[in-house]
């Protein structure tokens, strides 16, 4: 990422948690701050957007005025792509997880994250998929007892 | 009961086959996953905070404190061997570790900070057992008002340590704050920000929002990034044995290490890290041979690792006697004790005295698993840490998926997570400190409570909490550090116009 883009990237950033702050203000006027004397439900969220609008104000003043962050990552070719493709395998893991159950789900949630990782061939990812899946089902649905989705196919 | 009475009950409560084998997964796991470069303690506990739900109160605790200490152990073997630091408070040990290491000393460096964190671990332990309860008794006479100006005080230092950039901290503590507020008011049950979701009615679980902002982080930086193969120097047992030179140079910087870590933990922000940087410059200036330090002398080695051991105990004191955490590791172990329903602070020597017992108890044995798992494995824990990230962090994600929807059977906690995931990328990349967040949302409905409680009191005046003698010690502190830290900046920026 070049300099201008970091700038400008950490500028929106910025500006997104000041919109963050404004959002908290309002809402907390809306809810009642009540007095000094008989604070309402609003008077501490409201402090807390204050802080953040004033202090998000002055982050965004030292972006423009100071330089910008330094990146610590080095991203791989296509970085983006997986992690477009890991947040779609996290949301796919929730939404198919009612109707496909623990096991299934899991199994293919991490075969998807094995190979957008680039584990090569597909023997290690399938023996992964399936170590994985099984051994957290063990762990936590046998073992530590927690109820986990059995899915339609029961 | 007296206190040795107490702790021999807490050792007879520890020795349950449940809760050995809990102290000694903890100590492993949380070994094995430090020991993994870029995550630290406060990840590493986030990772085992939902295997601990089913376990009770006690079991759960040991684990976490095994978790934590083992996670502070495991972070100095990369750094040692490979030159890069498990977790922050180890970057110091990569200086004269790693050159040990390409002198062939690596194995006596790392036995030697073994056996130095178990001496500040002990040390840290007997510190704690004695100045916990004598804190709390303290603290039985806090109102609203000296928790009230506490926190302030200990948020302002906080922000003093916040590195480079307070302002991104105080950022980060408003953000924290606001978050800490959706849900049901503390104060009248009115739900905040709900935005008519069941899930935000009930608030933002701590959980998932530490798993997304330390796991989900982690995987998604370390997925993202070109993956450098590790070179590991390879350690033999025999390796393992130092010296009689550096045994005997080892000793006094191991008990400089505890004495000056413990004080450190005392203290808000990352005390574990500071502690370490103390403690290497303390070594280099007494030292004969200071122009000999980043060569590979075993006192830069061992110092440093004893003194983040012993600063974890030390920061136990503020969060169990007053329940206050000065860190991120500390604010999770809070999160820990509150979902076991434990409240740490003054009562908690009262009404839980055998909660407390157990958990030194627990912290004794860890420390001792600890050495006798690091010595002999230490070339084990060294592999782990090469293992490919194609490998690890699909494991990893399931952990924390199927860790956070276990927490509440709540899909709605998932989705938090993977959020804070991503918001966590967007932080680390604009250098916004997470820290400040999790301790102000942990936090947030304490002090919410004590400021109201303060305001109502007082007739809507601070005014009459100067004639409160504890609580105008803190507010003086309070002024006279952010004093400090504005002459501080002020002299910054007259140094960078001169230049």
């Amino acid at each position: 990422m070049n300099r201008k883009w970091a700038f400008a990237g950490e500028v929106l950033f910025s500006c997104l948690i000041l919109a963050c702050g404004i959002v908290a203000l309002t809402g907390s006027v809306q809810l009642g701050v009540g007095s000094l004397s008989q604070p309402g439900t609003g008077l501490f969220p409201f402090f807390a957007g204050l802080m953040i609008i004033i202090a998000a104000s002055m982050a965004i003043v030292n972006s423009i005025t100071g330089k910008a962050s330094e990146s610590e990552f080095i991203l791989k070719k296509n970085g983006f792509g997986t992690l477009a493709g890991i947040i779609v395998v996290f949301a796919g893991w929730i939404l198919a997880m009612p109707a496909l159950g623990y096991v299934v789900v899991t199994f293919t949630a991490v075969l998807a994250l094995a190979k957008l990782l680039s584990l090569e061939g597909w023997l290690k990812p399938l023996g992964l998929s399936a170590a994985t899946s099984l051994a957290t089902y063990i762990l936590f649905d046998r073992l530590l007892y927690l109820d986990l989705p059995r899915g339609l196919l029961g | 009961m007296d206190a040795t009475d107490q702790l021999l009950q807490g050792f007879l409560n520890l020795l349950t086959v449940k809760n050995l084998l809990a102290c000694f997964i903890g100590s492993l796991v949380g070994t094995i996953v430090g020991v993994l470069p870029g995550v630290g303690p406060a990840a590493t506990m986030t990772f085992m905070l939902p295997f601990t739900v089913g376990m009770g109160p006690e079991t759960g605790l040991i684990m976490l404190t095994g978790v934590w200490f083992g996670s502070q152990y495991g972070g100095s073997t990369t750094s040692i061997l490979v030159n890069i630091p498990g977790e922050a408070a180890s970057v110091i040990s990569c200086i004269d570790g790693y050159q040990m290491t390409k002198k062939g000393r690596g194995g006596a460096a790392l036995a030697m900070a073994a056996i130095g964190s178990f001496v500040a671990g002990t040390i840290g332990i007997v510190g704690l057992q004695f100045c916990a309860p004598f804190l709390g008794a303290a603290a039985l006479s806090f109102g609203p008002a000296e928790y009230l100006t506490f926190m302030l005080l200990a948020f302002i230092l906080l922000l003093g340590m916040a590195g480079e950039s307070p302002v991104k901290g105080m950022v980060m503590f408003g953000l924290g704050f606001w978050i800490s507020a959706i849900g049901l008011s503390p104060m009248d049950g009115v739900a905040r920000f709900s935005l008519g979701s069941e899930g935000l009615i009930s608030g933002i679980e701590f959980v998932p929002l530490a798993v997304g902002l330390f796991g989900v982080t982690e995987i998604l930086v370390v997925s993202i990034q070109t993956y450098v193969p590790p070179i590991m120097a390879k350690v033999r047992l025999r390796d393992l044995y130092p010296n009689r030179d550096e045994a005997r140079r080892s000793v006094a910087p191991a008990l400089r290490g505890s004495v000056t870590g413990f004080f450190m933990g005392l203290l808000p922000g990352p005390c574990t890290i500071l502690s370490t940087f103390l403690s290497y410059s303390l070594e280099k200036k007494i030292s004969k041979t200071p122009e000999r330090f980043g060569t590979g002398m075993i006192e830069g080695v061992v110092g440093p690792e004893s003194a983040n051991n012993s600063a974890v105990m030390g920061s136990m004191i503020p969060l169990l006697a007053l329940g206050i955490p000065f860190a991120a590791p500390s604010a999770i172990m809070l999160a820990g004790l509150r979902m076991h329903n434990v409240l740490p602070g003054p009562l908690l020597f009262t009404d839980s005295p055998q909660v407390f017992w157990t958990f030194i108890a627990a912290m004794y044995l860890a420390n001792l698993i600890l050495l006798l798992l690091n010595l002999p494995f230490v070339g084990l824990f060294a592999r782990i840490a090469m293992t490919r990230p194609a490998v690890l962090m699909p494991f990893v994600s399931v952990v924390c998926l199927v860790g956070t929807y276990s927490m509440r059977n709540s899909f709605f906690d998932v989705w938090v997570m993977i959020v804070s995931g991503v918001v966590g990328l967007l932080f680390r990349r604009w250098e916004f400190p997470v820290a400040p967040l999790i301790i102000a949302v942990v936090l947030g409905p304490m002090l919410e409570v004590n400021l109201s409680k303060t305001l109502v009191m007082f007739d809507g005046s601070l005014l009459p909490v100067f004639g409160r003698p504890l609580a105008a010690v803190f507010l003086a502190a309070s002024v006279m550090v952010v004093g400090a830290m504005a002459w501080r900046a002020a002299r910054a920026r007259a140094k960078r116009r001169s230049a």
